[in-house]
């Protein structure tokens, strides 16, 4: 076996450039290239580099019908330690609790290593392959490499078949490690089309679309006659080519939305059935269409009509909606599900469960809890409409098609005369105005019968203000100032602080000391609950004051402007997400002690744009000193070349707003 | 996936989870109380049967956390759910869980590849407040090792109102049992059985407290082991010598390598007649060929696969890449014993008058004629005989027949853990410059960074780096590793910085303020719960040098030399100038010891005054 490989790498030697990808992607022979391959020339930094990387989806007769056989080669090459942890594979495949079953078959797996000059070849033994249940629907197989080290070329193939003609595979182009090739082909028969959207690139190193010379069949077609007998139908396959070579490493950058709205990679949806009978079922590719089979769902618009009934007896008997205040009535409404159900943590576009069920069981997903909500809005003569959108985790919504699996999540919408809101009930936390943050993504789509193209933005407008107003009262003796501090923060800020310190009084104590407070001696809050209103935090204690020589120094502040600056990089190629724009407030009131003279102020400052506001005054007054700072960052998402402006204003405000106060004894 | 700051992860080696029968103690909040937690154990023939049940009392909303339930079991194991519901608080039933709602998925614990262990799951949440529930199971085990590992809380910071543990052994069935004295317990003889009862209530939650020896020992536990046990086959508590004797018979032909193997091994170790040189010839060859990687199935708890298993594949467990070990050392003719241990920063010591499995962990001992060599085998790039924080100073078990005895790893001294930093700033007057830090790593920071080193990429690597090093305004230019040899017990870290905003200016003085190692936060006194213990010395020496070449404008003023000693350690800061050159010196270092709760306030006030010094040492630059 070890001779044959090294005959035919010997064969394929003279130039690894010149021969085919084709020829590169035999599974089972290693060229030299890649066996002398030490560091990966066009990335030396990468741990191991995917040399090729190749899928193809075919459909396969099954039961009178077709399913999707997709199978897959790779193959890696291991360049450091770093690169092991690669050979450890997961294959998920689904199950939809109804029968229907993905199956992955034919996993082999072999690793090369160079011993003694020679290629050795070591097989994945098959008892080593595991199968683990990860939840109701998903599975994965997943097996580890053997005899894996640095320099080992790890490569394996296997098949998948689904029924689920709908979700024919994707393909991602790019990985956190460099490609050399990637390539998708997909055999296309007449009676299933698809769209795809391609994103990260505008064009394929290689992109063919061939009709295949081998005829296939459905049915019974008899050739004996020349109009043909039987009600078989004669087609042949068209076969899709979409290749990429040398795609670069993605490595992940912060703030940004989600790397899967940045890889390269290829989307696909069935479109249309054309049934054999000539019919033609459009499956989406109208947005009434994509609007109408939700509503028609019974994990969907089904389920908010059958939400709408059990609404109605919960309306009479538990929620006040008396007022002749809308707004006040719809509050509630929100407020009651906020605090009767619990959110699983699940996002999903479709209910999990009967609406009969998650009403006793008081928990649920996203689109349980929101139908519902939906529901109760509906019942008491409100205008709300659910809406689709995609988690900011699940990527962007791209392109013009109408790709249901582009959503993954449920909100509603609610409109009055007075306001017209998005709206959700799986935080707590949250105005009930508010949707959560994981939904602040660009735009969604409201799911209503007459209006298939309703498009919301999900961006908030809203600025979110976090204020802090300090008094500092320097006793010099002691070296001791007594500190009053009141944080107030309001919307999303606010949001931030319920969310780490859960208005718990040890961890926000254990928050402000960090902060730069030593003693405290009594800590309140306001409206953790109440998410209208603006969460404050007051604290009444002690701060220290640092003395050099005969100079006191008090930073205005304490501890709470920001100290490091976390944009590191030189320069950026994806956008600054900030989410949501901020304002932050400092104000801070510091007595003159007494025996002791100003040395040093704060130096006033002023500077603002269309991207953001600094600004520090600083007055001194006859017994004290008042500086007020404030900065505001005024979009939610900063364009690369918004870059290094961004970054320097956070390095002036590190500068500005940690300056302190000195004090001079006076002799 | 962000990539996370690796600041408290497990480092070069991996816990094989040696099968042990725990409770599960996890994190939780107030809010909620367990009114009610009983358990029995039956032993009945060659089976343990286990029913639990709980009534948990659910306050408020933000508690509804624990109404989801997780009931882990193992695949060779039944379980039974026998009854979930929510009542009120007069026992009436408001809901019963059906049983479709009831979820079954694989339980696979960090770290392990694949396990044959499965968790049952279900949620029991109700909206009016306060609501209990009320949930029971029974597992039946055809195999066990304990008939009890009992503690009577279910969540370490949920308090428990009652907890009562019941044992039913046949008549005349021996058993050690070792149980704690806060229990009440009661013991009645039946006609057959022999019933066993323990009980407590009104337990308060607890939290963690740095020094503490491990939450396990802080709250009281109830242990039965058997004196006669099957597991796969025959054995003994009766002591740790017939314990060791099962697992030498479990162990037993398991340590044989395939022939392609000895042929590797016979060219390896070609021509090596120095004994210590074919051992450290040999892990090092183990060390670059194989990988941690668990899988448990059956009873891979703790019946290693054989060495062939890691011949062919050239990954394993603990078990497995000992046993390997051992062959490969074996094959070699060097003599070798398989320990159990229990691994751990901070372990669970071993109970040594109970015989009993205690361990999560396996090493080899390799005696020799002057001295004794440990090899942890799970870890690809520590020097050999190198037992780190993991497995430092304990007891663990050697598997030798009848000779299998309990022996004691080599303490870490404050010469294996010295950690030595040189801080050489170059500034200008606006505080603006360079910096390079040289790091000579040992003990605990060592372990870290080699792992470091060796499994982050770049960019996790320097974001780690960026995290260890107490400076702010900083940028990473570049970073090495180094070590003159991979025997080496210390590892280089030398990093270079751009730098910023390092000098004050305030009026006409200028503040330097020398680098300030990050002490721990401990809990104040009064908070103070749980004795103290400190399983490993710590030393740092950290040295400062600033070059200012602008020095001359100014007059220095630094601080006084500091100096201090207690029984817990020591701490001195001297302060030079020498030319351009400010030079400050901060040498640390905390002893090894176990001390009171008592005695809590005065290392407290230690590790205060330290603090208190680091933050007083500020240079001043007078103008002149």
């Amino acid at each position: 076996m070890n001779k044959f490989f090294t005959i035919l790498a010997f064969l394929i030697l003279p130039s690894s450039f010149c021969f085919s990808q084709k020829s590169k992607m035999q599974f089972g022979i290693i060229n030299k290239y890649e066996q002398n391959l030490v560091t990966y020339e066009k990335d030396p930094k990468a741990e191991a580099v995917i040399i090729f990387d190749a899928g193809k989806s075919k459909f396969i007769d099954a039961d009178g019908g077709y399913n999707i056989k997709f199978t897959r080669k790779k193959r890696i090459k291991i360049l450091n330690t770093k690169g092991i942890a690669l050979s450890k594979i997961s294959i998920p495949f689904y199950t939809d609790g109804y029968g229907k079953t993905e199956n992955i078959t034919s996993i082999e797996a072999y690793c090369y290593n160079i011993e003694n000059g020679k290629i050795v070849r070591k097989p994945l033994d098959q008892k080593n392959i595991f199968k683990e249940q990860i939840n109701n629907n998903w599975k994965v197989k997943k097996f580890v490499f053997p005899d894996v080290k640095k320099g080992s070329i790890i490569e394996y193939k296997y098949t998948l078949e689904t029924p689920f003609l709908f979700n024919l595979p994707d393909w991602t182009f790019q990985d956190k490690i460099p490609t050399i090739y990637s390539e998708y082909s997909v055999h296309m028969i007449p009676f299933y089309e698809y769209t795809y959207i391609a994103q990260g690139t505008s064009r394929f190193d290689f992109n063919t679309s061939t009709i295949s010379e081998n005829k296939r069949t459905w049915g019974i077609v008899n050739h004996g006659f020349a109009t043909g007998v039987g009600n078989g139908i004669e087609f042949a396959e068209k076969i899709n080519v979409y290749a990429m070579k040398d795609v670069p490493a993605f490595r992940d950058e912060s703030y940004i939305s989600s790397p899967e709205d940045y890889f390269v990679k290829i989307d696909f949806q069935l479109s249309k059935i054309n049934q054999p009978n000539g019919q033609v079922k459009d499956i989406v590719s109208t947005w009434s269409k994509l609007n109408k089979g939700l509503l028609d769902n019974s994990k969907f618009g089904k389920y908010l009509n059958k939400s709408k009934k059990l609404a109605k007896k919960i309306l009479a008997s538990q929620i006040d909606i008396s007022s002749k205040n809308e707004t006040l009535n719809q509050k509630n409404i929100i407020n009651y599900v906020k605090s009767n159900f619990n959110w699983n943590g699940v996002n999903s576009k479709y209910a999990s469960k009967t609406s009969k069920e998650f009403l006793s069981q008081k928990s649920g997903n996203s689109t349980d809890i929101n139908l519902f909500l939906c529901a109760l809005l509906k019942a008491a003569g409100f205008d709300a409409k659910p809406a689709i959108l995609s988690t900011r985790n699940h990527g962007k919504i791209r392109g013009k098609h109408p790709f249901a699996h582009a959503f993954n999540n449920t909100i509603v919408l609610v409109k009055s005369e007075k306001q017209t809101y998005l709206t959700d009930g799986t935080d707590a936390l949250l105005a009930y105005n508010r949707i959560p943050i994981n939904c602040i993504n660009e735009k969604g789509l409201i799911v209503e019968k007459d209006n298939p193209k309703n498009w919301i933005k999900l961006s908030t407008k809203v600025n979110s203000i976090n204020t802090k107003s300090i008094n500092i009262n320097i006793n010099p003796e002691q070296l001791i100032a007594e500190t009053d501090l009141s944080i107030q923060t309001n919307e999303f800020e606010s949001l931030a602080l319920k969310n780490s310190l859960k208005n718990d009084t040890l961890k926000i104590k254990e928050q402000l000391i960090k902060n730069g407070l030593t003693e405290i001696q009594t800590i309140s809050t306001l409206n953790y609950n109440r998410n209208n209103l603006a969460y404050i935090i007051n604290c009444k204690g002690k701060s220290q004051i640092e003395k050099i020589g005969n100079k006191i120094i008090v930073s205005p502040f304490l501890n709470f402007p920001i100290k490091e600056n976390k944009l590191k990089e030189m320069k950026r190629s994806y956008p600054i997400d900030l989410i949501y724009s901020r304002t932050k407030n400092f104000e801070s009131t510091i007595n003159i002690p007494e025996g002791y003279k100003v040395n040093t102020l704060p130096k006033n400052y002023k500077m603002d744009n269309g991207l953001a506001e600094i600004k520090l005054e600083c007055v001194k007054n006859e017994n004290n000193i008042i500086v007020k700072g404030t900065y505001s960052f005024k979009k939610s998402v900063y364009k690369p070349a918004e870059y290094g402006g961004i970054k320097s204003y956070f390095n002036t405000i590190i500068k500005k707003f940690n300056e302190p106060i000195v004090f001079e004894e006076i002799n | 996936m962000k990539s996370p700051l690796l600041k408290s992860f497990t480092i070069g080696f991996f816990l094989c989870i040696l099968l042990l029968t725990s409770t599960e103690v996890s994190l939780g909040q107030s809010g909620c109380e367990i009114i009610d937690f009983s358990t029995t154990m039956v032993v009945n023939k060659e089976k343990l049967i286990e029913e639990r049940s709980y009534i948990i009392q659910i306050n408020r909303k933000d508690s509804d956390w624990i109404t989801d339930i997780g009931i882990p079991y193992d695949a060779k194991d039944k379980l039974d759910i026998l009854e979930a519901s929510i009542i009120d608080l007069n026992g009436e039933t408001i809901r019963k869980l059906k049983k479709k709602e009831i979820v079954s998925r694989n339980n696979i614990s960090r770290g392990t590849f694949y396990e044959d262990s499965w968790v049952k799951e279900f949620k029991l949440k109700w909206n009016q407040y306060p609501y209990r529930i009320r949930y029971s199971y029974r597992k039946t085990y055809n195999k066990f090792i304990y008939i009890a590992h009992w503690h009577p809380v279910v969540y370490t910071n949920v308090p428990t109102q009652k907890a009562s543990l019941k044992v039913i052994l046949p008549q005349n069935y021996d058993v050690t049992i070792d149980d704690s004295k806060e229990l009440k317990y009661k013991v009645s003889k039946g006609v057959k059985s022999t019933n066993h009862y323990w009980e407590i209530k009104n337990r308060p939650a607890i939290s963690k407290e740095f020094f503490s020896p491990p939450v396990q020992t802080l709250i009281p536990s109830v242990k039965i082991i058997p004196k006669q046990f099957n597991y796969e086959i025959k054995g003994s508590f009766d002591s740790w010598s017939s314990y060791g004797q099962w697992h030498e018979q479990l162990n037993s032909g398991l340590d044989i390598l395939t022939n392609t193997e000895k042929q590797r091994i016979n060219k390896l170790i070609e021509g090596i007649t120095d004994k210590k040189e074919i051992i450290r010839t040999l892990y090092q060859y183990l060390q670059d060929n194989t990988r941690y990687i668990n899988v448990a199935i059956d009873i891979g708890g703790l019946k290693p696969y054989p060495a062939s298993y890691v011949c062919e594949n050239k990954y394993g467990d603990c078990k497995a890449l000992t046993i390997y070990m051992k062959a490969l050392l074996k094959y070699a003719g060097i003599n070798s014993y398989y320990t159990l241990i229990y691994a751990g920063g901070n372990p669970v010591r071993i109970n040594r008058e109970t015989p009993a499995q205690q361990f999560n962990h396996v090493i080899l001992n390799i005696p020799l004629e002057q001295d004794t060599l440990w090899l942890e085998n799970t870890a690809n790039h520590f020097p050999s005989n190198y037992l780190g924080t993991f497995t430092q100073d304990r007891y663990g078990l050697m598997i030798n027949g009848s000779n299998s005895k309990l022996v004691k790893t080599n303490a870490l001294k404050s010469n294996d853990v010295l950690e030595q930093n040189i801080y050489s700033f170059n500034l200008d007057i606006n505080g603006k410059g360079n910096l390079n830090v040289s790091k000579r790593l040992k003990g605990k920071a060592f372990e870290t960074y080699q792992y470091v080193r060796y499994k982050l990429d770049e960019k996790e690597q320097k974001q780690h780096i960026e995290g260890d090093l107490p400076l702010n305004n900083s940028e990473i230019k570049t970073w090495k590793f180094s070590q003159e040899h991979r025997q080496n017990r210390s590892l280089n870290l030398d990093v270079s910085l751009t730098i910023n905003n390092q000098i004050r200016e305030i009026g006409d003085m200028l503040i330097v303020r020398p680098i300030s190692s990050s002490f721990l936060d401990l809990e104040k006194p009064v908070k103070r719960r749980s004795s103290i213990r400190i399983n490993y010395p710590i030393s740092q020496i950290d040295s400062t040098i600033y070059n200012l070449t602008f020095i001359n404008q100014f007059k220095v003023d630094l601080p006084k030399n500091k100096s201090f000693e207690s029984q817990y350690g020591k701490f001195n800061e001297c302060f030079k100038k020498v030319n351009n050159q400010l030079i400050v010196v901060r040498n640390f270092q905390l002893y090894k010891g176990e001390y009171s709760l008592k005695e809590y306030p005065a290392l407290y006030d230690f590790i205060e005054k330290m603090k208190k010094s680091n933050k007083n040492s500020v240079i001043i630059l007078n103008k002149l």
